[in-house]
């Protein structure tokens, strides 16, 4: 089957895994050499009677970090619980739900302006919570 | 050169390609992995230090005191107690210490006052009053520490001396 | 040496054969582009959050009297052990990035349909998995940064009715963010979620090999 000599053809072995190596080779030497330039530190020990601690979640939860802060408290449970499950929920049976057969992004504009908003929003957010 | 039109050498470049790239990051990553969990072998050392063990006067009899000393001694991130058991004999300003560690495995030995011996518990090594290996699988005498009398205290250097 | 040991191996088992069937020698569609390489991207990275994991096992101490002291020790005693915490740290920010472009790239190929559903599936646990090492461990350091952003995480379910202040204290071991906490969080961060992610990689790569990986458009 390797020994096939269509042009065509084209193989997980060596073909695919040949652009993985490059890729991975770029993604190691980005990892490394912000390892080297930016090494770690270490904080303050965890006080837990210190009052003057600002908490910041990591940037990747600073979605719903944000949406904590700018929702009223008496509708806290939404970006808690609601927000973040309905996500999940709605990722889970995404594939079940969109019956459009079609592959191709301009055939799909449903599916592409979900994407696109919920991307927006997510970047947005994110971006709001890191500034604020 | 991948480009001279032939398929097989075309395929022999990807492979090597593969070969090199995750050879180098296996190499790169385990080699720093292992080398960080290696080093404490060689760094982490610990060095001796004089500690007090009690009132020279209170020992002054010729016969062997088995004494635990505890001090602060760093290992590793540890910052702490560490523990360590010596054998001490005074006789007025002359003092002889020997650690209780058998050479031949690690276990601490006991003296045995009616032969005079050290015995250790775990495979039988025998050692003689002054530190020497006598039978048993021991092949080395137990280890000396260097100690002293100072204003009246029992002084001993946690160091030990390998015969 | 290695060689021949595979062929001793080989010989009996015959393995390399179906490896190569199964495996190797399996087609990709033509014109696959860059954007496929991000699920390999994110197996890459958790290949390298493993390694310097260990690595780090070795050293750390999950106690809220040592954990910061450990983590210390890592940092500017132990030989290359900076280079592993910033290599740790690095990959597991990266490897959200990844994960979240390689989902990207399956939505616009349209590569969750049928018959691919549940390769989806799987990779959507996998998207939950990873945010969950995320957030347990950030804790693991015992800082200030750590203590109070998981403060925040932790009490978070609270909001929820009847449940909520019951799956908190789950979380916490307790009423408080304490001891208990560290050690759950260790757990789950270098045990369970481990294990879990092994369970649906295996299930996503077994899905990827029988289906194929998708045509482009
Ligand atoms: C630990 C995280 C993950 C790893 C290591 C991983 C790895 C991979 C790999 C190596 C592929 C082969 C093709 C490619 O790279 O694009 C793949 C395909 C796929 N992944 Fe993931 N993945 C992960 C998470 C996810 C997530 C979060 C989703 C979506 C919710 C997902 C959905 C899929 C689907 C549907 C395919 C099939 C694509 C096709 O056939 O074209 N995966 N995954
Ligand atoms: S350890 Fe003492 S005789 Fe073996």
């Amino acid at each position: 089957m390797a020994e096939k000599n269509d042009k065509k053809q084209v193989l997980f072995y060596p073909d695919f895994l040949f652009k993985e190596a490059i890729a991975a080779l770029i993604v190691v030497i980005a990892v490394v050499a912000l390892a080297l330039a930016l090494p770690m530190k270490v904080g303050d020990p965890a006080d837990p009677s210190d009052s003057s601690f600002k908490p910041r979640p990591e940037w990747y939860f600073m979605a719903p970090f944000y949406l904590l802060k700018i929702f009223p408290s008496s509708l806290e449970i939404v970006p808690t619980v609601v927000l973040p499950g309905l996500v999940f929920i709605a990722l889970m049976v995404f594939p079940f739900l969109d019956r459009n057969p079609e592959t191709s992004p301009r055939k799909r504009p449903v599916a592409m302006a979900l994407m696109g908003g919920g991307v927006v929003l997510t970047i947005l957010f994110t971006v709001l919570g890191i500034s604020a | 050169m991948e480009e001279n039109g032939k398929k097989v050498t075309r395929r022999k470049f990807l492979e090597a390609g593969i070969g090199v790239i995750t050879g180098a990051i296996a190499v790169g990553l385990g080699g720093t992995a292992l080398t960080s969990i290696g080093a404490p072998a060689i760094t982490n050392k610990r060095e001796g230090k004089w500690v007090e063990a009690g009132n020279a006067s209170e020992l002054a009899d010729g016969q062997f005191h088995k004494i635990g000393i505890t001090y602060d001694a760093k290992d590793g991130w540890l910052e702490g107690k560490v523990k360590q058991l010596v054998y001490v004999k005074v006789n007025g300003e002359e003092v002889f210490a020997l650690s209780a560690t058998c050479t031949h495995l690690g276990c601490n030995v006991n003296f045995d006052e009616q032969s005079g011996n050290f015995k250790c518990p775990c495979h039988s090594g025998v050692y003689d009053a002054t530190g020497e290996n006598v039978s048993g699988p021991p092949t080395h005498s137990l280890a000396k520490l260097e100690a002293k009398v100072e204003d009246g205290k029992l002084m001993i250097n946690t160091a030990l001396k390998e015969a | 040496m290695f060689g021949r040991l595979i062929e001793v191996f080989d010989r009996r088992l015959g393995f390399r054969e179906e490896f190569k069937r199964n495996v190797l020698d399996h087609p990709v569609p033509p014109r696959i582009n860059l954007t496929y390489c991000f699920g390999g991207i994110t197996f890459l990275l958790y290949l390298l959050l493993a390694v310097t994991g260990v690595a780090m096992l070795f050293f750390y101490v999950p106690s809220i009297d040592h954990a910061f002291v450990t983590v210390e020790y890592i940092t500017f005693d132990l030989p290359l052990g900076n280079p592993i915490r910033a290599i740790h740290h690095w990959s597991a920010n990266i490897m959200i990035t990844a994960v979240f472009l390689h989902m990207l790239r399956v939505y616009v190929y349209g590569a969750y349909k049928n018959p691919r559903e549940f390769n989806w599936v799987t990779g959507v646990f996998l998207f939950g998995i990873t945010l969950a090492f995320g957030f347990t461990g950030y804790l693991l350091p015992w800082d200030q940064k750590a203590y109070w952003a998981t403060k925040v995480g932790v009490l978070m379910p609270k909001s929820l009715p009847v449940a909520g202040p019951f799956l908190s204290q789950l979380l916490m071991g307790g009423d408080d963010l304490g001891a208990l906490t560290l050690s759950r969080f260790f757990a789950i961060h270098v045990a369970v979620l481990p294990i879990l992610t092994v369970i649906f990689l295996a299930g996503h790569f077994w899905m990827i090999r029988r289906l194929g990986i998708s045509k482009p458009l």
